[in-house]
């Protein structure tokens, strides 16, 4: 069986890049274009992984990565936080408010079709 | 002969009483005494023999006050009658300036009189003083005796030559006080000839006027009304004196220096005139230093007054009080000069409500007080004294007795003036009281300026604390400016490195991915190339526009100003928008109001402004939506207008719109698409411009931006081409 995975981003075309990756792994993608979309998806399809932007329209990825964690089901989905905000305190806060992977863009297809592939390996 | 002392500007007159023995002459004196001013008489001096009524000679001093600002004082003596004592006679009447010859008027004295005037001429000689040249003025006393000689008989037989003469009844005072004072007047008139003093008229008044009023103030005798010219006899009505005063039983008159010899030689009376002299001065200064001692205790206190404080009010208020109190005056002011308004202004007053003195009496001329100030020494005005100050005072203020203005400097720069007004006619002021207000004033000076140096200092450093807190707080803003800018640009900086970062991201997962799986489809290889060749421009985009709003912010972007069609510039700007309009379907007016005018500017950042306008109007659009594009025209201003029917903007952003990635500056409120650089460019611009720029709108229904650009104002208005109606759009 296909992993769910959700992509979110405001960007279409990073959307559609990280959505090509996310495929080519196997998975079942959904996407999200602001934070409030986001969760109402992730609490709809119940992702095994949810790859997440900080800097978004409606909720930003900090808030997201909260309420998926205080959400008895989803707060064992693997969280990928990829931004554009590289500084290492955007870090902390994200790994703070439970993310499990921090990936800054521009980012590497290659390296983020590995971390997937580790991600869903490791949950099952 | 009259003693003058030009450094103390002194002058003493003697005034001799001669006759027979018994005549009254020592009850002329004695009256005179009694009559006297306190203030200005000392004590009379008899020196007597043994012999009860056996008179030697007396010796009366009487300070006459200042005449331009010579101080008169005469000394009045009398012979002893009796032949023995002709060396007597003969020392005192030696320096003689006037002699008054007293006549007993008893028929049994006639004899002794002719003697007796016989004598004197004698002795005139032998001191060498000539007859002629010596002022005389004739007595004839005892008038109430009942065989009292007739005056004609008299005169007959010792007024030959008809000199100024006068009945009297010394002993109760009939007739005493004229005679002394016409022989004083004549006295002094000769005196000050014979010196050649140059003072015989004074501000209009004669001389003898001026010594008339000193005598009158001298005696307490009121001016007499049309008084008779001198030289003239004078009767007094009999029985009824003119003048006259209760005469204390048995009055000690003082000194009594007494002779047990009868034959005296000239040598021990010499010694005994020298000795009444002495004596007389010893009083004098007795009574100088018994107010000396009170001056100096008032000074005392002012000292210690002043010492203890360093409030300048007080110590003004201690200088006025303390000195109304050492003069017993019942009024005065203190003024200050106020040296940049060159003015004088009443700090303290007493008993008054007014300096009338600081104000000029004409407009644009220093006042009476500022010359008053400007004088090195205190100066005392009285009717006598300084009588034209005095009189200029005086029709200021109304009973004026006496005046002394007493300047306050220090290092010989004036601080001010303090003016003392005496107005009890008892209350005489004098050369004493100069010297103590002079001491007064010197340390109030002192005191004065110490305050005031003492209040600068305070407001100095009140002035330097305010400055130092006013600069704190200036480089405290500034430097919570300084932190404010540093947060900005750092903020600015993440923001763009965001920014940059985004169109980079799917650069590089697209190429990456087309690396990476060549097998893909050759449609989808054609998208991915699209993206990459399509955020490529969007990367050049914001490079451009963050490089345009460096230069403009640094003010480094050159400038192409000219006049220009702005319907030209609208109608291009539309075209070009027209490509990305139709991916939305939409429609887009422009519709001019009226004539417009020429605007001044740079035409292509003017295009600028314009397109991106636009480009936001289509960006943020419904599909099918429309942007409509306006001119209008205004006084001097030429207004452009850009509306659109698409989401809006919230009201709390319609001010930050036009700052620098206002859209993404709250990550939680960022819209879609905007990179947010566009309209701090054009905000930029159009200031630049000397325009404005702002925008309404109503969420959910579109947003209309507005700037307005100055028209062009041609100086020459022939010269210029019309508005051509083509340039408009309908």
């Amino acid at each position: 069986m296909f992993k769910k995975v959700l992509v979110c981003d405001d960007e279409p075309y990073i959307l559609e890049s990280v959505s090509y990756v996310a495929r080519k792994v196997g998975c079942e993608v959904y996407t999200a274009e602001d934070g409030v979309e986001a969760l109402d998806v992730a609490r709809a399809q119940r992702p095994d992984l949810i790859v997440l932007d900080l800097m978004m329209p409606g909720k930003t990825g900090f808030q997201v990565c909260r309420e998926l964690r205080e959400d008895p089901e989803l707060k064992g989905s693997y969280v990928i936080i990829l931004t554009a905000r590289g500084q290492e305190s955007d870090q902390e806060e994200a790994l703070k408010a439970g993310a499990d992977e921090y990936l800054t863009k521009p980012f590497s297809p290659r390296a983020l079709q590995q971390k997937i592939r580790d991600a869903l390996s490791r949950e099952s | 002969m009259a003693q003058f002392n030009h450094q103390k500007k002194e002058l003493t007159a003697k005034l001799v009483y001669y006759g027979t023995a018994l005549g009254g002459k020592t009850t002329n004196l004695q009256f005179i005494h009694r009559s006297a001013n306190p203030d200005r008489k000392v004590e009379l001096y008899s020196l007597n023999t043994m012999q009860d009524r056996t008179l030697f000679f007396d010796l009366l001093p009487l300070s006459l006050g200042r005449i331009r600002g010579y101080a008169l004082k005469l000394q009045l003596y009398t012979v002893p009658g009796q032949p023995q004592y002709q060396s007597t006679r003969k020392v005192v009447l030696a320096g003689a300036d006037a002699v008054v010859f007293v006549a007993d008027s008893s028929r049994t004295k006639l004899e002794d009189n002719v003697e007796s005037l016989g004598d004197f001429k004698e002795n005139l000689t032998a001191n060498g003083i000539d007859l002629a040249s010596i002022p005389i003025v004739m007595q004839y006393n005892k008038r109430d005796l009942p065989d009292a000689v007739p005056q004609e008989v008299l005169n007959q037989q010792l007024n030959p030559g008809n000199l100024p003469c006068f009945l009297s009844v010394a002993t109760v005072g009939t007739g005493v006080l004229e005679t002394f004072m016409e022989a004083s007047k004549r006295m002094v008139l000769s005196v000050t000839q014979r010196y050649q003093m140059g003072i015989e008229q004074i501000g209009g008044k004669s001389l003898l006027a001026h010594v008339d009023d000193a005598l009158r103030q001298l005696l307490n005798v009121p001016a007499a009304p049309g008084r008779a010219a001198s030289g003239e006899e004078r009767t007094p009505p009999r029985g009824i004196p003119v003048l006259q005063r209760p005469r204390p039983p048995d009055e000690d008159t003082g000194f009594r220096y007494v002779v047990d010899s009868r034959d005296l030689l000239e040598s021990s009376v010499k010694t005994s005139l020298t000795l009444a002299q002495l004596y007389a001065q010893v009083r004098e200064t007795k009574n100088q230093l018994e107010k000396r001692v009170k001056e100096l205790q008032i000074l005392n206190q002012l000292s210690l007054a002043i010492i203890s404080t360093l409030d300048l009010e007080k110590v003004l208020q201690l200088t006025l009080t303390l000195s109304m109190e050492l003069l017993g005056v019942d009024y005065g002011s203190l003024s200050m000069f106020e040296e940049e308004a060159a003015t004088l202004r009443e700090m303290m007053l007493a008993g008054m409500e007014q300096e009338r003195l600081n104000i000029p009496s004409r407009p644009g001329e220093m006042p009476l007080s500022y010359a008053l100030m400007m004088k090195e020494r205190p100066l005392l005005a009285t009717g006598v004294d300084n009588e034209d100050i005095f009189q200029a005072v005086a029709r200021k203020e109304a009973n004026l007795q006496a005046f002394i203005a007493a300047p306050l400097r220090i290092k010989g720069k004036p601080l001010g003036v303090m003016c003392l007004y005496s107005t009890d006619p008892e209350k005489r002021l004098g050369d004493s009281d100069l010297q103590g207000i002079e001491l007064l004033a010197n340390q109030a000076s002192v005191a004065i300026e110490n305050a005031r140096l003492y209040t600068r200092l305070e407001s100095f450093n009140v002035e330097l604390e305010r400055k130092v807190r006013e600069r704190t707080a200036e480089l405290e803003a500034a430097n919570a400016q300084l932190r404010r800018l540093d947060e900005l640009k750092s903020n600015f900086l993440a923001i763009v490195s965001h920014e940059l970062r985004t169109p980079l991201t799917s650069i590089r997962a697209f190429a990456e991915i087309l690396m990476d799986e060549s097998g893909e489809d050759s449609t989808s290889r054609a998208r991915f190339l699209a993206i990459i060749q399509k955020e490529t421009e969007r990367l050049t985009r914001l490079i451009d526009d963050i490089l345009d709003l460096s230069k403009l912010e640094a003010g480094k972007m050159q400038w192409k100003m000219k006049p220009f069609v702005i319907e030209e510039v609208i109608r291009e700007a539309i075209q070009a928008s027209s490509p990305i309009a139709e991916t939305k379907k939409l429609r887009i007016t422009f519709n001019a109001d009226g004539p417009i005018p020429h605007v001044y500017g740079d035409w292509d950042r003017i295009f600028q402004v314009v397109f991106n306008l636009i480009g936001n109007a289509v960006k943020f659009n419904r599909v099918g939506g429309e942007v409509a594009l306006k001119v209008e025209h205004y006084l001097n201003e030429v207004t452009i207008s850009v509306a659109d029917t698409g989401i809006g903007i919230r009201e709390d952003n319609l001010t930050r719109i036009f700052d620098k990635f206002h859209q993404v500056d709250a990550t939680s409120s960022r819209e879609r698409g905007g990179i947010g650089l566009g309209l701090a460019i054009c905000g930029e611009i159009i200031r630049h411009h000397g325009g404005r720029i702002w925008v309404t709108s109503v969420e959910g229904q579109g947003s209309t931006f507005y700037f307005t650009l100055p028209s062009h104002q041609p100086s020459i208005p022939a010269e210029t081409e019309p508005v051509s109606a083509e340039g408009r759009l309908a």
